[in-house]
């Protein structure tokens, strides 16, 4: 009863709220640390502001973002992926024996998409048809799946690419890296489909409370299986990309991403709980991870202060995120 | 303004801009910063041995979150390309192969390479360094190799069952040292005539804690295992603090370990009589070597800079060699001193 009186007050309050102000409430709050980041660490090197550092910075960033906007959807729906780093690994691998076959570059890219939306796929159905957690569901395909590739490999690993298969990850288009007008496409494509397309609303509902999407006639198992493919789709995108770029595909490839990728997601305001996805914010809560990782190295301060600060970032945006939501939800 | 004040601050600019012109950068990208490794404590060394450098020097590093995670070597690598420091010493993280072009981008900017490689393939490498500083891996494991099948041998410990936990699948280190310990200990062996079973062969990822646990399951199915193997330090102590809390005895009497690099807590536990024996490779001498060479090119002597330099190791199985051996300020550290008793301390 409270709640909903105080939920019309605030509905109310902010009908009156001026056009600045609304602007101001409404910009994810990842932005303000990326501004101070920025402004801060351009002063202690003269190269960090460089227009070289920046595409830098944005193509370190890339590959967490193609794979964050999967992420995103998934959390979105209230579940988590976990295998990412272990299905990029095992993609990548997977797609290197096609590439040294000499198989076409779209053909290999067919392949490395298929190999992930399948990945995708059983994570799906383990999730939304097994009714295991997703937690442990995935965090079973992140154990198996690198399980496969560290026996497919076993102690070897693909290195030194075909030219016409290297210039993907490592060539510029118009002077921007083609990692980075890759992750661009996908950014834009992925907000629209989240706030324009039903499938984006039909995500966030199921997100928001799986019980009354079902009895609104969405059919909640099969929007789950096609967010895990088309997380699992993207991180096959991801890998593709990084071989080019590394000129090479380990077994090891993607460990920890999933705890960078989670992070960003957060980050950038997306709800842990569900029924609330952003990908701009997880964009540019990736360009700030890139920024203090790049800028602290620039700057000449040790490793350590890095995972200081991200942590502390990552706990103190989440932090602020949820007094906001609180501070809406009571009117303060 | 006056001339006089502005002449004064024209001064200090160019003062300023003198130093800032006169700075040497140096870099030294690592994949573990853990100060008992051996990346570590070269790392410490390249620190201090600029600090105490007559010249302007500026220092960066950086290092991974997870040692085995390429893709963030590379974008760190990357930082590297950008920030093109004058040297740029590196050690690969899992192998060369994954960073030749990052280091050719560094090259092309202007940086000067110095790498801290393992013994394989230098001549085929695609990148121009200023000079390889390299520890003979396979060497290492074919010493302590030797020390196992030597000390079998006069024990008439027979037959040998043996349990080979290596290191991170895809790491060149990692399979030079195994090779080069089965190559040996199979050879000594059957000079003296005694059996060996390898019985049991893991990749616990140069990780302590992964070898800790994977102990217990492998005595568990083979409890006749009477050697193991550990292919770098950490795995050894992983081993040996896993055997003990599984109330197996690591020593001279119970299970021999050998292990590999002898990093101080190592070292300490070679002096307690538990590993039985470690090649150990001076880090400070690794980082002592690619300062002189940076002195050497800075001072216009490059003609004299070696294009490979091999790093010594010595194969310890006692307290007293280590005192002999390793320098007395790493003995005096925290990862050495406080881990041995103070009886067996030497001054």
């Amino acid at each position: 009863m409270t709640e909903t009186a105080n939920s019309s007050h605030s509905a109310e309050s902010k009908g009156k709220m001026d056009p600045a102000k609304t602007v101001l409430r409404n910009i994810n709050t990842v932005v303000y640390p990326t501004i101070l980041c920025v402004i801060l660490l351009s002063l202690f090197s003269d190269k960090f502001l460089t227009v070289e550092n920046q595409l830098n910075i944005l193509r370190s960033a890339a590959v967490a973002m193609i794979v964050g906007v999967g992420q995103v959807f998934v959390i979105s729906a209230r579940q988590i992926d976990l295998s990412v780093g272990s299905v990029m690994g095992l993609t990548a691998c997977l797609t290197g024996f096609l590439v040294f076959d000499g198989y076409p570059v779209i053909l290999c890219f067919m392949f490395a998409i298929a190999v992930g939306a399948g990945l995708g796929f059983c994570n799906g159905l383990i999730v939304g048809y097994l009714r295991v957690p997703a937690l442990l569901g995935t965090l079973g395909m992140l154990v198996l799946a690198r399980g496969i590739v560290q026996e497919v490999m076993y102690g070897t690993y693909h290195v030194r690419f075909p030219a016409n298969f290297v210039v993907l990850g490592q060539g510029n288009t118009l002077g921007v890296p083609n990692l980075v007008w890759v992750a661009a496409v996908v950014v834009i494509v992925g907000h629209f489909v989240l706030t324009r397309l039903e499938y984006g609303r039909y995500i966030l509902a199921i997100g928001g409370n799986p019980e009354a999407a079902r009895i609104a006639g969405i059919k909640v198992r099969k929007y789950i299986i096609i967010a895990f493919v088309v997380q699992a789709a993207l991180v096959a995108l991801a890998a593709f990309l990084l071989m080019g770029r590394m000129n090479s595909a380990h077994p090891t490839l993607g460990q920890g991403l999933e705890l960078h990728i989670i992070a960003g997601v957060i980050l950038g305001g997306s709800s842990l709980f569900g029924g609330v996805g952003r990908i701009w914010g997880m964009a540019i809560a990736m360009y700030l991870i890139a920024v203090l990782e790049n800028g602290l190295v620039l700057a000449g301060a040790s490793f350590f202060w890095q995972q200081i600060l991200l942590g502390l970032l990552l706990i103190i945006s989440v932090a602020i995120q949820v007094y906001r939501t609180r501070g809406n939800r009571t009117g303060l | 303004m006056h001339f006089r004040q502005l002449t004064i601050l024209a001064g200090i600019a160019g003062l300023c801009a003198t130093a800032a012109t006169a700075e040497t950068t140096v870099s030294y990208i690592t994949p573990s910063a853990d100060i008992t490794t051996g990346p570590g404590q070269t790392l410490i060394g390249v620190a201090e041995g600029l600090e105490a450098m007559e010249g302007d020097f500026k220092f960066f590093s950086a290092v991974p979150p997870a040692h085995n995670d390429p893709a963030a070597y590379d974008r760190i690598l990357s930082d590297q390309v950008v920030l093109a420091p004058d040297y740029l010493m590196v050690t690969p993280a899992t192998s060369m192969d994954d960073i030749y072009d990052r280091l050719n981008e560094a090259a092309a900017k202007g940086s000067k390479l110095i790498l801290f490689a393992p013994p394989i393939g230098l001549d085929k490498h695609p990148v121009d360094p200023l000079a390889y500083i390299i520890v003979p891996e396979d060497v290492m494991g074919q010493m302590a190799g030797n020390d196992i099948a030597t000390m079998a041998c006069n024990e008439k410990r027979d037959p040998v069952n043996l349990a080979m936990f290596h290191g991170i699948p895809t790491s060149e280190i990692g399979k030079l040292r195994s090779a080069g310990f089965r190559e040996a200990i199979t050879k000594g062996l059957e000079e003296c005539g005694i059996t060996l079973n390898i019985v049991r062969e893991e990749f616990t990822n140069f990780s302590r804690e992964l070898a800790f646990r994977t102990i217990d399951p492998v005595m568990t199915a083979h409890p006749e295992i009477n050697v193991v193997f550990g292919a770098n330090s950490n795995t050894a102590l992983g081993i040996m603090e896993g055997l003990q809390a599984i109330g197996k005895s690591p020593g001279a009497d119970g299970i021999w370990i050998a292990g590999q690099g002898g990093q101080l807590d190592e070292l300490a536990a070679v002096c307690r009589g538990e590993i039985m024996t470690v090649p150990f490779r001076d880090p400070r001498k690794m980082s002592d070597i690619a300062l002189q060479v940076v002195q050497l090119d800075l001072a216009g002597r490059s003609s004299e800079i070696q294009p490979v330099y091999q790093t010594q190791l010595v194969p310890i199985t006692n307290c007293d060699q280590i005192f002999e051996t390793v320098p007395r300020a790493m003995l005096e550290s925290k990862g050495f001193r406080p881990l041995i008793p103070e009886e067996m301390w030497q001054e």
